[in-house]
């Protein structure tokens, strides 16, 4: 994958397919300064110590069919720019997974907007929050409830719709969210 | 400008077609694989160019979701088009430009584009 956006959808959908129905987004830089950090917490169902203890290693998934690589593709692009990746997770409870990666290796965020707009084209309708900090900034960008209240009770995941959150996210950001994280 | 504020217009268009809404289950469907290996092969662009297009059509005729692997890594991207009485059509290797196509010649003109179906690409 060449964006950290798509990172960040890859994770999110396993969320959704852990039956999740809220999941947290985050994308923030290290006190520092020099780390570059995605963050993906759920409330879905879960895995064991057991399967923790597997989670990002070479084919375990707890889905169905195919499947076990994308906790070990992130993790691996971490490594690879010096980062670190972390996963907590405790059955029935949820699961949350971080990655950082060193600035100057950080793949592109890239398209934020694009990847918001396909968590939300999904049957499920889960909840998705997504915040960004930087330095002493701290905020909640997009709360997919407050789209949801805006069209009272119909589908989020109609075209329309989902054509104008996505218009919304990019017009806070333009395109290419790693601008957020330039330096100066 | 457009703002979370227009989701109430489409709401108000929405209340005003009553039997378009998904309960009906008379809408076209169009299911984008969105599994690691759908990402990572490009789900996101496509999935995007079919929203953009099914937002030109007339309110709930079209609907655009994902789901996870759906079992074809190899092919991937892969979509899946259910036109309401027809038999499912499965396409792979799907682009942001094929995508269009497959927009304007099956969901607008009614016919499935043979060439980039499941079947052509395994022979």
């Amino acid at each position: 994958m060449k964006q950290l956006s798509e990172y960040i959808l890859d994770i999110a959908e396993n969320s959704i397919r852990a039956n999740a129905d809220r999941v947290d987004i985050a994308l923030r830089e290290s006190a520092d300064g020099r780390f570059v950090e995605m963050c993906v917490t759920d409330n879905g169902r879960g895995m064991s110590d057991e399967e923790c203890l597997l989670a990002g290693n070479v084919r375990f998934t707890t889905k169905d069919g195919d499947g076990g690589f994308g906790l070990l593709a992130l993790k691996a692009a971490t490594e690879q720019s010096g980062g670190s990746f972390f996963v907590k997770s405790e059955l029935g409870i949820g699961t949350e997974v971080r990655a950082s990666f060193m600035r100057e290796l950080c793949p592109p965020v890239g398209d934020i907007a694009d990847t918001l707009m396909a968590l939300l084209a999904s049957e499920a309708e889960t909840r998705i929050v997504f915040r960004h900090k930087r330095g002493s900034c701290d905020s909640v960008d997009f709360d997919s409830n407050l789209a949801k209240a805006a069209l009272g009770g119909e589908l989020l995941s109609h075209p329309k719709a989902l054509l104008i959150i996505r218009d919304h996210i990019k017009e806070l950001y333009g395109s290419d969210y790693s601008e957020l994280f330039q330096k100066g | 400008m457009k703002s979370l504020a227009d989701l109430a217009a489409i709401r108000e268009k929405m209340k005003a077609q009553v039997g378009l809404r998904r309960e009906h289950e008379n809408f076209i469907s169009v299911v984008v694989g969105m599994g690691t290996c759908g990402i990572a092969a490009g789900a996101r662009d496509v999935l995007a160019a079919f929203v953009e297009e099914a937002a030109k059509e007339d309110l709930g005729k079209v609907i655009v979701t994902q789901s996870g692997c759906i079992g074809l890594c190899a092919c991937e991207p892969v979509v899946e088009v259910t036109i309401p009485g027809q038999e499912k059509v499965t396409y792979v290797n799907v682009t942001a430009e094929k995508a269009r196509e497959i927009m304007e010649r099956h969901i607008r003109g009614g016919e499935a584009v043979t060439a980039y179906m499941a079947d052509a690409a395994n022979n």
